[in-house]
């Protein structure tokens, strides 16, 4: 019985959502010019200076309020209301903008243009959270940003994936961040916002496939736990890096761990490391003959990736709208004078030549070029030091979370028998 | 309540609101069928009324029924969109409810499972995430060979752009032919003014024309008919024609001879010709030969004009409409401005015409349209006023409005656009001018904040003296190597071009708002808004004499001989001799209110008054 309630739910869920994300015509502007002025449809209002710093304050309390209850009260129930709160203050009421996430295409594209500066909230919110995954982990994702929760929430059958398929998909989201930036650098788009695929659901509308990507992940979501995060987050490749060197993370036990392996399965996000036992096994010949070849592989990987990816840089440029249009219109003149495409009417209206469009597509074109060529460069590398990680082995003793991996949800806190007994002698 | 109570008061608030949600959502699906079987923004009926209304526009009881009907269309779907709102909301907060109650049946269900068995084998892990990997890396450079193929074979050359525009044939069998009524050479230009560096040539058959480009008309044989060559005039050609603005390259310097210093518009004396002028506009005339070609414009129409010179028939006129890119809401004017404010300009095989909604036409001398184009519509409080200028093959635009400021170098043959220069200037009203400085013509501006000379060839910078403010509508004067600017509320500036472009003297004494500043025999004159003409001395900056003549000017003085000729805003004349002496020659009036400047012709003078074009001369 409930198992058929929850399919007709998700069933009902995935349809009338989408219905309402595609019901979000407006009526016609009128045809009369009446000074009315269309208002933004999908986008929340821009914030008051105020409104912003508070955002800022609301952040800084969210995070450290993560710390308190992973580092010091190790307390998942206090985690999991937090997290109700962040999701309810920066999903529902701030509509998932202003978001960490996105903020570092702002970042990117204020690095590389003369003509934008982002603004000191946007800077905080990315950098806040990278700073507090340097002194305790993940915290951010375990408790404040809202498109975790939003996945968290709805983990109610996880699986474990196959490790290769793991360690495979875990790669996707250095390439979704080396796009996000490359596209933001060059000022084309800001993929990361485009593509969310719970904004939808945080503003009760949006376009029918951000509606529809939204709940896809979230129906996998209740077996995959988090796909999003750690499969397609840019962001959480930064909180990866930096989580690595966390000075205070998240630990299972809070005393010695005693193996008794009851928290092996705890974690939905694949996130423990089990000991390792004796390593001496490992330390062959082979082992070292192969990391030293894939060692000698890595510079020929990033250096192949370069060499590729800036060869295909006036595809990606494509995507940038003034190249776009000044290669349909190079390609197929008698355009310009065609009715219907209001890229080419808006920009014959604009009074611009076909030569001053072209001129200004040939710049983006050569950011391109160098953007894919570091693309390249750091994506190749990324692909020889995965390779190359599976050919190292470390020593663990004991189980602990993996440091890059472990969102600091806290789920494995109630597993540890040690914790239990100190929770009773209390 | 114990927990079996809770886990049952779970179980029961998930299925009541699982229930809910399932309702909800059908009702949510209904609404959505029915929205797209009757779209209320897309009711058939609504289009056939308003259709009908078209063609009844005065159908009382017809608009009533739209207003019903269109009413009724709004209420229905305003509706639905509350109905998804809401039903979203509910949606959302009963799948809450759901997802909680669930949760909590999980959470209050849950064991932790006795582990059983050993974990995984570190090494068939890592085995199987290397290969993975490996795998993946292999699809990445996959994808990147396959994006690399695709963008060299769909790689779009943006240089194909220039030699679109400029390409010059080099074939040397190619016949020279020119384009005057059929004729095979142009009288009009001597054959020692023609300068063979400016003989272009064109294969249509291989450069692509842009859709409304047209071939100029010439009845040759078949073979001609492939192949056409133009032969423009030398810029010393220039000289002998009035083909801009204020004269030859826009300087307000005349070389035409006999030209009359006394007329009367009330009695007809000394007036040759006038005609009506049927749409009102601000530009001048200009003249090539027996040519003489206006603008006019308003909100309904804009048009070129071509008079006969010494007999006024009108010999075409041609509307320029249907040009891609032309704004269907004509962009406001002042009164004093209008969409026609800008002077056409000649190089004697076409002409050329711009307007206030950034449409451009190119005419043959039959008033056959070459091409035509819209140059964006100008974000201009006044309206655009700049006037054209033409060199060679170029036809130069000087086009600065709120978005920004370009100068553009358009190919008279095709419209395309040889070279654009983005500028750092505010908004103008002036006009180029085309100035000899060391062997080659450059093109200078005036704007604010100040002036600068072009490369006629490219459109580069060439110099630039941050000298002027405000809304600057004066364009530059030139003589012998010296440059005048000058603008209302900033200063008179002379810079001397030889000397590193530096600025001789300034003065704020006398300051044009319209009219522009011209320089002859080492004499400066300026003609301001409120009715003073005075005269500065050119080295050092003196005033030589003013003369307050009470109505003010907005038409250029222009030095004939070594007359300057002005007209006042009331139509008045003012002939005086450029000299340091002051000396008025005559005052005649015309009759009628003035706010251009004249052009000539060898014993003819043109001028556009209010409301008529005339000319001037002995009958």
């Amino acid at each position: 019985m409930g198992r058929m309630l929850f399919a007709i739910y998700v069933f009902l869920l995935t349809m009338t959502l989408a219905v309402q994300g595609q019901h979000q015509q407006r009526f016609p502007k009128p045809e009369f010019d009446s000074g009315y002025v269309q208002p933004q449809a999908d986008a929340p209002e821009p914030r008051s200076g105020t409104m912003e710093w508070i955002d800022v304050i609301v952040l800084i309390a969210a995070l450290s309020g993560g710390a308190f209850f992973v580092i010091w009260r190790r307390s998942r129930k206090g985690v999991l209301w937090l997290s109700v709160l962040s999701l309810a203050y920066f999903g529902f009421f701030r509509e998932g903008c202003i978001c960490s996430v996105g903020s570092l295409q702002n970042i990117a594209l204020s690095l590389f243009s003369d003509s934008y500066a982002a603004s000191l909230n946007v800077l905080a919110f990315f950098i806040l959270p990278l700073v507090f995954a340097l002194l305790f982990g993940r915290v951010f994702c375990g408790s404040v940003c809202p498109l975790g929760v939003l996945q968290d929430l709805v983990v109610l059958k996880p699986v474990k994936l196959p490790a290769g398929l793991q360690a495979a998909l875990g790669l996707f989201p250095y390439l979704y961040l080396g796009f996000a930036v490359l596209f933001a650098a060059t000022g084309t788009d800001f993929i990361i916002c485009r593509y969310d695929p719970f904004v939808g659901i945080f503003r009760l509308g949006a376009p029918f496939y951000m509606v529809l990507l939204g709940i896809g992940f979230l129906l996998v979501g209740i077996f995959v736990a988090r796909p999003y995060c750690r499969f397609v987050c840019p962001y959480g490749v930064l909180l990866r890096w930096m989580s690595y060197f966390s000075q205070y993370h998240l630990t299972i036990t809070p005393d010695k761990c005693i193996e008794c392996r009851l928290c092996a399965d705890s974690c939905p996000f694949d996130a423990i490391v089990p000991p390792t036992g004796d390593l001496s096994i490992y330390s062959t010949q082979k082992y070292r003959r192969k990391f030293l070849l894939l060692l000698l592989l890595v510079p020929v990987f990033a250096l192949s990736g370069g060499y590729l990816l800036s060869h295909s840089h006036s595809f990606f440029a494509r995507a940038d709208r003034t190249v776009y249009l000044a290669d349909m219109l190079i390609q197929n003149p008698e355009m310009q004078y065609s009715t219907g495409n209001l890229d080419i009417e808006t920009f014959m209206a604009s009074g611009k030549s076909l030569g001053t469009l072209a001129q200004e597509a040939a710049e983006i074109r050569a950011d391109f070029y160098k953007g894919t060529w570091i693309l390249g460069l750091f994506l190749g590398l990324v692909f020889g030091i995965a390779l190359l990680r599976q050919v190292v082995f470390r020593r663990h003793d004991g189980f602990s979370p993996h440091k890059g991996d472990c969102v600091s949800c806290a789920r494995c806190f109630d597993y540890c028998p040690v914790t239990v007994k100190n929770q009773q002698k209390r | 309540m114990n927990s079996k109570d809770k886990i049952c008061l779970a179980n029961t608030l998930a299925v009541i609101t699982g229930i809910a949600v399932l309702f909800i959502g059908l009702l949510l699906l209904l609404n959505y069928f029915q929205l797209q079987a009757h779209d209320p923004l897309d009711s058939e009926i609504l289009t056939l009324l308003v259709e009908r209304l078209r063609n009844e526009p005065d159908n009382e009881s017809l608009k009533e029924e739209i207003r019903v009907l269109d009413l009724m269309a709004r209420k229905a779907f305003f509706t639905a969109q509350w109905q998804i709102r809401t039903g979203s909301y509910l949606l959302v907060i009963l799948s809450v409810v759901c997802i909680a109650a669930l949760r909590y049946r999980r959470t209050a269900l849950h064991r932790i499972p006795f582990p059983v068995g050993e974990a995984a084998d570190l090494i068939v892990k890592k085995k199987s995430a290397f290969w993975y990997s490996f795998v993946l890396l292999i699809v990445f450079f996959a994808f990147a060979l396959w994006a690399a193929i695709v963008s060299i074979r769909n790689y779009v050359d943006y240089a194909v752009l220039d030699s679109v525009v400029v390409k010059q044939s080099e074939e040397d069998d190619i016949e020279i032919i020119a384009l005057f009524d059929n004729e095979i050479s142009n009288p009009a230009i001597p054959s020692e003014n023609i300068d063979t560096d400016s003989i272009l040539s064109r294969k249509e058959k291989k450069i692509a024309p842009e859709q409304n480009e047209r071939t100029l008309p010439v009845k040759a044989d078949s073979v001609m008919e492939e192949t056409v060559k133009i032969v423009y005039p030398s810029a010393s050609a220039y000289r002998t024609q009035h083909a801009s603005f204020r004269g030859p390259y826009g300087q307000g310097v005349i070389y035409h001879e006999d030209v009359p210093s006394f007329w009367d518009g009330a009695s007809g004396e000394g007036i040759v010709w006038k005609t009506a002028l049927k749409t009102p506009g601000f530009s001048s005339p200009v003249v090539w030969e027996d040519h003489v070609y206006i603008t006019s414009g308003d909100e309904h129409a804009r048009t070129v004009s071509c008079y006969h010179a010494t007999d006024g028939r009108l010999l075409w006129e041609h509307t320029a409409d249907q040009i891609p890119g032309s704004p269907v809401k004509i962009p406001k004017t002042t009164d004093d401005t209008g969409l026609a404010a800008p002077t056409p300009a000649t190089n004697g095989h076409q002409v050329f015409a711009i307007f206030g909604t950034g449409d451009m036409v190119a005419l043959d001398r039959k008033g056959e349209r070459i091409w035509a184009k819209n140059l964006g519509v100008p974000d201009n409080h006044y309206g655009y006023s700049s006037s054209l200028m033409c060199l060679n093959r170029h036809v130069f635009v000087q086009y600065d409005d709120n978005k920004g400021a370009r100068l553009l170098a358009l190919d008279a043959e095709s419209g395309a656009i040889i070279w654009e220069t983005k500028r750092k200037s505010k908004i103008s009203w002036s006009s180029p001018v085309l100035a000899e400085i060391d062997g080659k013509y450059q093109l200078i501006l005036t704007f604010n904040p100040g002036v600068a000379g072009y490369d006629t060839e490219n459109g580069k910078e060439l110099w630039r003296v941050d000298c002027l403010t405000g809304e600057v509508g004066p364009s530059a004067g030139f003589w012998e190597n010296k440059i005048i600017v000058a603008n209302e509320y900033a200063n008179l500036v002379v810079i001397d071009a030889l000397n590193s472009y530096s600025v001789i003297w300034e003065s704020m004494e006398y300051l044009p708002e319209v009219s522009s500043p011209v320089a002859y025999a080492d004499l400066v004159f300026v003609a301001t808004s409120y009715g003073i003409l005075a005269a500065f001395d050119i080295q050092g900056g003196e005033l030589v004499w003013e003369q307050d003549y009470g109505d003010g000017f907005y038409s250029s003085p222009v030095i004939v001989g070594n007359k300057l000729y002005l007209f006042e805003l009331s139509g008045k004349a003012y002939i005086v001799e450029a000299a340091a002496e002051y000396n008025e020659i005559a005052a005649p009036e015309l009759g009628e209110r003035v706010f251009t400047t004249p052009a000539f012709k060898d014993g003819f003078l043109f001028v556009r008054g209010e409301k008529h074009l005339f000319c001037i001369g002995k009958k």
